[in-house]
């Protein structure tokens, strides 16, 4: 009875993991770590490229002040991020691969449908051109971001995310 | 009449103002994001060549990611030379626009020759 107890809540608990986070299988993108109720190791919640497609996606037409005319960005919706790691704090620090940061407030992926692009106009994003991942706010529908704060806010080469109060 | 027309010249001379003033912060944002541009180029070069030459005293496959992850940052900084709001401001030089586009043949020269080198397999001395 202990044994089929036991598998039970065995059973139960690999459901309850598989229902907030599961394990990547491929090459580590993103990592999320902090303040987030939904880890896969190390008390990070790491992130490879099937699992961040699994996200809700969006695609943003924008211009930005780095590429000329508008692009097709496509991705994963910052809301959906967090929501997949449940971070509870509300600034975050996003690193890019070449360890440049920039801390922001949570409420800016709550507020605005920014994007953690992987595609540029159909094509995935690489490290020699902004990716794996470039934060993208919604310039064109929201013109009042586009100005310098938003600029700065605008990471590309993300490879992590600290949460934090 | 005579106070409605220095009203209009006070209204317009204050649009006026304001006009200056903005393209003037327009102009000096352009230009501290040049310089930041070509700051982290020349910072991501120097790491490149860090990266190269420890992979030379240690030619280890961690080494080499070292190097082939400095040259794709080189090679995504030098893409803002040459697109955006950064291609405007590099263009009212010549001398800076000529330096750029040496700039951008080499990294590319040397990005063939990177690809190419990813395709074999590394040699360990």
């Amino acid at each position: 009875m202990k044994y089929h107890l036991a598998a039970l809540l065995t059973l139960i608990g690999s459901f309850a993991h598989a229902d907030t986070l599961p394990s990547p299988s491929g090459e580590i993108v993103l990592t999320v770590a902090g303040q987030i109720e939904h880890t896969n190791g190390n008390g990070v919640a790491a992130f490879d490229r099937d699992m961040l497609d699994a996200l809700t996606q969006r695609t943003t037409t924008a211009t930005t002040p780095w590429m000329d005319g508008a692009h097709d960005f496509s991705g994963p919706l910052g809301a959906a991020i967090l929501d997949a790691v449940g971070a509870t704090g509300q600034t975050l620090n996003v690193i890019a691969l070449n360890d440049y940061s920039a801390e922001l407030p949570a409420q800016d992926l709550r507020d605005y449908t920014v994007i953690f692009a992987t595609q540029i106009d159909g094509e995935q994003l690489s490290d020699r051109d902004k990716g794996p991942l470039f934060m993208i706010y919604p310039f064109d529908e929201n013109p009042e971001l586009f100005n310098e704060v938003y600029f700065g806010r605008s990471v590309w080469q993300i490879t992590r995310i600290e949460v934090s109060d | 009449m005579i106070c409605v027309g220095v009203a209009l010249i006070i209204a317009t001379a204050y649009i006026f103002a304001n006009l200056r003033d903005r393209q003037q912060l327009i102009r000096q944002s352009v230009r501290e994001d040049a310089m930041w541009a070509v700051f982290q180029t020349h910072r991501e070069a120097s790491r490149l060549v860090d990266a190269i030459l420890v992979s030379k005293i240690d030619p280890s496959d961690e080494a080499f990611k070292k190097v082939n992850l400095s040259f794709d940052l080189v090679y995504s900084r030098i893409s803002l030379l040459d697109g955006g709001f950064f291609t405007e401001k590099f263009n009212e030089s010549a001398e800076l626009q000529l330096d750029a586009q040496s700039l951008q043949f080499n990294i590319r020269e040397m990005a063939t020759k990177f690809d190419a080198l990813q395709k074999k397999p590394i040699k360990k001395f």
